[in-house]
């Protein structure tokens, strides 16, 4: 399920509910774009998995998932 | 009597829409009947798409009348084994953990077969994850064999193969790793193919086992797979092992018959758990190709049982790394039976794979 996006009138009443004194209109935008974003990364990051990924991606991941070679190089 | 387009194979109606003997409306209008009909008792569905599917006949048969290009299965109504993505459409793989996931891009095969013309009017039922052979699901309810619904439908492509034998779609997509085409293709009495590593796209498929997964047709007649074959296959920068070369004409190679062709007959291993009534109905199947000039030579398949042993190594080293994390976190989102399954593949390790 796709996540809204905060916007800028979410962080001035969320502002307000903490008292902290943030009454910049522009400022609470950048901090809505940035929270959208971090937040949206975070979904990702829970959501996504070795299921998700492109045929052509998913040997490069199990190459990052597998522990490095412990013995020496193969003749 | 008015007649039943779902007694018509795929080649056939497919056809009959082309010359406008048949309408895609009415054809999909039948199987979506027949299709409501049987659910109840063979459970091959997890969704019908009624309102869909009938959009997209009316399309079709709108786009014949203003005299488009129409591929080879332009109006055909098929059904697809549900891990294939479809843009926007949320998919389960037989499982309650995807439930809500929604891909962004549709599967390569999808598209090549509504390139094709061909129309979707659900999401079939299968083993959940495709772990399992028979076509039980805790989650979504057991397939029915479409032959006896007493039996197993065989898996993991359950409803794949009992849908296109109860008549209720054209063909279907299923996948197969281990047999999970094959089995439910021969428990429902239809043809299905895994075709050669390489030949169909993987991209937007559901992982099981990647170095060993296919993905193949499943419907009631070897030309009727034969032409969903050649539109499945090729290569697909998407799924990078997609073999270049040139895809043949299947369906053109089928009306050549099978006088002249050697048969290989492997006589050890696969015949030794084999039942009476099994073994008599794969001798009936051989003579019935020897009558029709096909040589059957038998051989001694080497080291089978040791190249059992090694893919299922394989296969459960990748599933895994798959699945591993959802069954530490939160196991309880498999149903026991297949946790048990997808538990065993923790104690195959990639070593064990490389051994």
């Amino acid at each position: 399920m796709p996540i809204e996006p905060l916007d800028r009138d979410t962080i001035l009443d969320l502002a307000r509910l903490a008292g902290l004194p943030l009454d910049d209109a522009d400022q609470a935008a950048r901090i809505a774009a940035g929270a959208s974003a971090a937040i949206a990364a975070v979904a990702r990051n829970i959501r996504e998995t070795l299921f998700d990924l492109e045929p052509g991606d998913y040997l490069a991941a199990l190459e990052r998932l597998a522990p490095p070679p412990t013995t020496g190089s193969v003749e | 009597m008015s007649e039943d387009p779902g007694a018509l194979g795929l080649v056939e109606v497919a056809a009959r829409i082309r010359d406008g003997s048949l309408t895609s409306v009415g054809v999909t209008t039948a199987l979506l009947a027949r299709a409501q009909q049987v659910q109840p008792v063979l459970n091959c569905f997890v969704e019908i798409d009624a309102e869909g599917a009938l959009r997209a006949a009316e399309a079709a048969d709108d786009a014949r009348a203003r005299g488009s290009v129409l591929g080879p299965l332009h109006g055909v109504p098929l059904a697809y084994k549900d891990m294939f993505d479809i843009a926007g459409k949320p998919l389960r793989y037989g499982s309650r953990v995807r439930g809500r996931h929604v891909p962004a891009r549709t599967a390569t095969v999808i598209e090549r077969l509504e390139a094709a013309g061909a129309i979707r009017i659900g999401a079939l039922n299968m083993a959940e994850f495709a772990l399992g052979a028979t076509g039980h699901n805790a989650i979504w309810g057991d397939c029915r064999n479409a032959v006896d619904p007493d039996y197993m439908a065989g898996g993991s492509s359950s409803g794949s193969g009992s849908a296109v034998a109860a008549r209720a779609a054209y063909a279907s997509l299923g996948s197969d790793t281990g047999g999970s085409v094959r089995i439910p293709a021969a428990a429902n009495g239809v043809v299905g193919i895994k075709a050669t590593y390489g030949r169909v796209s993987r991209a937007g498929a559901m992982k099981l086992s990647p170095s060993i997964d296919g993905v193949g047709p499943l419907a009631r007649s070897v030309r009727d797979c034969a032409r969903m074959l050649t539109i499945l296959a090729g290569h697909d920068p998407r799924d990078p092992v997609t073999s270049t070369l040139q895809v043949p004409d299947f369906e053109a190679e089928t009306a050549r018959g099978i006088e002249g062709l050697r048969i290989g007959v492997p006589r050890n291993y696969f015949y030794d758990v084999a039942t009476p009534d099994v073994r008599a109905a794969m001798e009936a199947s051989l003579a019935a190709l020897e009558r029709e000039g096909a040589r059957l030579v038998e051989l001694e398949v080497p080291d089978v049982a040791s190249m059992s042993e090694l893919s299922r190594a394989i296969v459960y080293a990748e599933a895994t790394a798959l699945h591993g994390a959802w069954l530490r976190d939160r196991p309880g989102v498999y149903s026991p039976q297949v946790r048990v399954r997808a538990t065993t593949c923790l104690l195959y390790t990639s070593d064990a794979a490389d051994e």
